[in-house]
């Protein structure tokens, strides 16, 4: 199990120091990155300061190992709008995307698993053929349709919902909807594939021939083994949920990170913007790191061999 | 907001046909499972052709037909889908944004499919050390929500409909370097290649000859649903204006500006939005079924 970890946490460092060095070097494809980071209406002196500030007239390479040591100490600069660390910004802004992407993971599960289920216990007939094609709209459907469509539909015609902000469960129900409905798709397939593939299995037959009732077979055999894939593809999702929070959050004017990042690109705060691209690579990395140590404790043949499911 | 990015079991579409349809009925139906073709088809005479379908120019303003509802007629001007804030008429510009949408993706995939098939190809023929760089590399870029990595460059860059096309390039090659090395990989362990390398024959003649025929059926897949998947990328950044400038007919500005009058015109982000959605689901549609087609060992457990 050490090993196990211990691997994992070692892949997990050399993806995030791969991350840092592509942000490095995509900032320098602008060509000036002291102009990028300039603000606006910066003057020539301005930007020789800057220059020099950041070091940019010395050597590449100890242009990179100082922004190596400064990224991962969290440092990307001050704000240009706010005079704050950009870090800081991003992560006062962090608490409410998790809360969207919290409501957005139950909206996928609640509905994605049962629907999953019921579409490999009874399929080809019509819960499979009505759940399905379903799913399949709702993941064709672009947040920024579907989310003004939620507006038009609960907000304006019914008020049934508020149509932007924050503020208590009522404000959370339409962004979340919008949010979760695509990982709901991804989920839905992935619990139906799954579940599919274990009722073919022998253990299942070797159950029903005991007698054991269908309810029985399904929660205490079936479910435990076919979750999994479904635990990896959840991991995978709720990081993903930090990228498409960023439409769902300009519609909804929820004041999360994907908001501010638009905010910020549109007055060219670059700090902020490139704190923002870190903090996503790392959550992303951290929750398959999690997703990876969980599958150890949910399948424990993998602590033995220490092998990637 | 980010598809599914796994070989995902397939819809229920096709599982009546698999299973229930009676012998008579399989050929209609085999012929109608391919709607996907025809909508398509109809898309890319609209981008292709814009002046024949749109009754109106998309840029042409009417200051006092403003943000009229679909079926008026202003002096003589009839706007079947309504008109927005500037009096334009929605569904010209929804015909003119086909081909804004249509153009970006198409160069998004083919661009970022060639660029990433070759990598990956190139990994999975030299595996030992630039084939684990490359596929470092490619991971890591992965590890990037797409979307903001997107949103960074364009923000560096700065926003225009060429850079758009660009991002989508270089930013989705990974995708495609994937599933070109897997597939690679797994043509060289096939006896026929084996043997082609042990009498000698050159690099150059095994790619053309043995490895890309393997390769290409799961890459044309993907590049399909790929290509579904630039169009909503393509809305999305012009809709968070990143993408196409004004007066620039595309979906997402329009959807963009659509949201601003939601309460008192819904035409106008209804309709760029469904055109959207219509398109999306086609190419999916169609992705699933080549993907039956070309690559059954892709296909879902059942």
């Amino acid at each position: 199990m050490a090993r196990y970890i211990a691997g994992r946490l070692l892949q997990a460092v050399v993806t995030l120091l791969g991350v840092v060095t592509i942000i490095f070097f995509l900032v320098r494809l602008s060509g000036d990155p002291a102009r990028l980071l300039a603000p606006q209406n910066a003057t020539a002196t301005d930007i020789a300061r800057i220059r020099h500030q950041l070091g940019l007239d010395t050597s590449l390479w100890s242009q990179y190992v100082h922004f190596l040591s400064q990224a991962l100490r969290g440092n990307f600069g001050y704000s240009y709008v706010q005079d704050q660390p950009a870090m800081h910004i991003v992560l006062s802004r962090f608490p409410n995307t998790v809360e969207l992407a919290v409501g957005a993971l139950v909206v996928a599960l609640g509905i994605g698993i049962p629907a999953g289920i019921l579409s490999a216990v009874y399929r080809g007939r019509w819960p499979e053929r009505t759940l399905m094609p379903l799913i399949l709209v709702g993941q064709s459907m672009p947040a920024f349709w579907s989310g003004i469509l939620l507006i038009l539909v609960f907000s304006v015609r019914f008020h049934l919902f508020p149509s932007s902000g924050q503020g208590g469960l009522r404000a959370l129900v339409l962004p979340a909807i919008t949010l979760g409905s695509l990982s709901l798709a991804t989920i839905a397939r992935m619990a139906r594939g799954s579940f599919l593939e274990q009722l073919d299995r022998d253990y299942v037959r070797t159950a029903r021939a005991k007698g054991a009732s269908g309810m029985r077979v399904m929660f205490g055999h079936v479910l435990r083994n076919a979750l999994l894939p479904v635990l990896t593809i959840t991991g995978l999702e709720a990081a993903n949920l930090l990228g498409g929070a960023v439409l769902t959050e300009v519609i909804f004017a929820w004041p999360g990170v994907g908001q501010l990042t638009v905010q910020s690109v549109n007055s060219r705060d670059f700090p902020v913007v490139q704190a923002v691209v870190l903090l996503a690579a790392i959550v992303y990395v951290a929750v398959n790191l999690l997703v990876d140590l969980l599958y150890g404790v949910v399948d424990p043949r993998l602590r033995l061999t220490g092998a990637a499911p | 907001m980010i598809p599914a990015e796994v070989a995902a079991p397939l819809g229920p579409a096709e599982v009546p046909a698999a299973v229930g349809a009676e012998p008579g009925r399989r050929s209609y139906r085999r012929v109608l499972r391919w709607w996907p073709l025809a909508v398509l088809a109809v898309a890319a005479f609209a981008a292709a052709f814009p002046f024949v379908l749109a009754p109106n120019l998309p840029d042409a303003t009417d200051l006092v037909g403003r943000l009229k509802g679909p079926g008026t007629t202003v002096h003589g001007t009839s706007y079947l889908l309504g008109t927005d804030s500037l009096g334009r008429d929605v569904l010209s510009r929804v015909i003119w944004g086909t081909r804004i949408s249509m153009t970006v993706a198409v160069i998004a995939v083919v661009a970022g499919g060639v660029v990433g098939s070759l990598l990956g190809i190139l990994a999975g023929s030299r595996r030992k050390v630039l084939g684990g760089v490359i596929m470092r590399f490619a991971d890591m870029v992965l590890s990037i929500p797409f979307f903001l990595l997107a949103i960074l460059v364009v923000a560096i860059l700065g926003p225009s409909l060429v850079n758009t096309v660009i991002v989508l390039a270089t930013v989705r090659w990974p995708r495609y370097a994937r599933v070109a090395f897997g597939q690679t990989l797994e043509a060289h362990s096939r006896e026929f290649v084996k043997a082609s390398v042990a009498v000698g024959v050159g690099p150059w003649r095994l790619f053309r000859r043995h490895i890309l025929p393997e390769v290409l059926p799961s890459l044309i897949v993907v590049a399909t649903l790929e290509v579904g998947l630039m169009i909503i990328y393509e809305a999305a950044l012009s809709f968070i204006g990143l993408g196409a400038q004004p007066p620039t007919p595309s979906w997402g500005a329009m959807l963009s500006e659509g949201q601003q009058y939601v309460s008192t015109a819904w035409w106008i982000a209804t309709f760029p939005g469904l055109a959207l959605f219509v398109i999306v689901v086609s190419v999916n549609r169609l992705g699933d079924l080549l993907r039956d087609r070309l690559d059954p060992r892709q296909r879902s457990p059942r």
